[in-house]
């Protein structure tokens, strides 16, 4: 189909602003039409056209992007060289040892008071517990913070916390969490929202008179 | 991106050289600091190159990040300006740009090849366009930002920020005129 609006023209016959009508469909507002918009043939031919070539861009924001596997990781790689150090914990098998690296400890624990009822968010790190092993797997000391949820008694939810976080650092990587300190570093009102907002473009296609 | 209550206690704690506070920020923003990448870079490795720059550079920079912006804004701030000076990747080899291949609202072969070839069309005019078009329109178009925090972001007015990103849509405008 042919394109009859001018997009170069400063205005349309009717004197209404293309500079505008442009900003308007790739704003998403196509759909919302000003009085003079209701009624005027030049405008409306010219938001139909201009959302017509402006919907695949529309469509092409909102595909998703795959974040690349490992990104997380491949970032972090680096910054922890600049801090240096975090250690890991060794494990004795059979035949050679596994490592663990505290930054894998720290994120496990985080993982795991994240899962128990009550808890919105979790920092944890990880360092070795100085003294002698007790149980025969490395000791390690963990240090949680916590966001709770309005409601939920910290009490309760620091000992279910440290019961999880202890028996999930045995299953998965063998170590004994000899100390978990649990900090309630804040509380989660009905105002949280978890997750950031994907950024959304709105999709005006069904008002815009398409059909 | 929008603010997450927390955020400013995380944020103050990373610049304090707190790691695990850091890597939480990572964990939140590696998707948009990637998808800004992607879309100004057109190609996925040196995206990836971009984004793993972008945010060394924010742990380095962070004790001296002030909070006078927000923090989502200071971290596209520094992206963009990363894509702006990262070496370009030699002539890509990739068939089709990541997202290209995902969203065929068509059904038949040759209605989905077409919609692809549109697609494409529309990549190579979003690569056409000069960084300084580039920037606002990834921006507003792809991470929904206001006109406001892009003018933040670029330090540039919000005069300037409307008459990039009209330029922008015109070239890209132009660019679907032959698919309709």
């Amino acid at each position: 189909m042919d394109v009859m609006t001018d997009l170069h023209a400063e205005s349309l016959p009717c004197g209404a602003d293309v500079a505008a009508l442009v900003e308007q469909v790739g704003d998403g507002r196509a759909g919302e039409r000003s009085a003079h918009q209701a009624t005027c043939p030049y405008c409306q031919t010219a938001l139909e056209e201009l959302g017509r070539l402006w919907a695949p861009v529309d469509r092409f924001a909102r595909a998703p992007v795959r974040v690349p596997a490992g990104m997380a990781v491949a970032v972090l790689g680096p910054v922890r060289e600049l801090v240096g150090g975090g250690g890991q914990v060794l494990l004795r098998g059979g035949r050679g040892v596994t490592r663990v690296s505290m930054w894998a400890l720290g994120r496990m624990a985080a993982l795991a008071a994240a899962g128990v009822p009550g808890v919105r968010a979790v920092l944890g790190r990880v360092v070795n517990a100085r003294g002698e092993p007790r149980s025969g797997r490395p000791p390690v000391a963990v240090e949680l913070e916590v966001v709770t949820e309005y409601g939920d008694s910290a009490v309760e939810v620091g000992e279910a916390v440290r019961r999880r976080v202890r028996a999930e650092l045995a299953t998965l990587a063998g170590v004994d969490a000899e100390t978990v300190d649990v900090t309630v570093e804040d509380v989660a009102g009905p105002e949280w929202v978890t997750g950031p907002r994907v950024p959304a473009v709105r999709d005006d296609r069904g008002s815009a008179g398409s059909n | 991106m929008t603010e997450q209550p927390g955020e400013a206690r995380l944020v103050a704690r990373a610049a304090a050289g707190r790691l695990d506070a850091f890597e939480e920020l990572v964990r939140r923003y590696q998707r948009p600091v990637y998808r800004v990448a992607l879309r100004m870079l057109g190609d996925r490795a040196d995206a990836e190159d971009a984004a793993q720059d972008a945010f060394l550079q924010a742990w380095q920079a962070l004790p001296g990040f002030a909070g006078r912006s927000r923090f989502s804004t200071w971290l596209y701030r520094i992206v963009t300006n990363r894509c702006r000076n990262i070496r370009r990747s030699a002539r890509r080899t990739e068939p089709l740009p990541e997202g290209l291949d995902v969203e065929a609202p068509a059904s038949r072969p040759d209605q989905i090849v077409e919609a692809a070839s549109e697609l494409e069309a529309l990549a190579e005019a979003i690569a056409r366009l000069s960084p300084e078009q580039r920037a606002p329109l990834v921006l507003r178009t792809f991470e929904g930002c206001s006109y406001e925090e892009i003018a933040g972001v670029l330090g540039i007015s919000v005069a300037a920020v409307r008459g990039r990103l009209h330029r922008a849509r015109l070239e890209l405008l132009e660019a679907m005129r032959p698919w309709t």
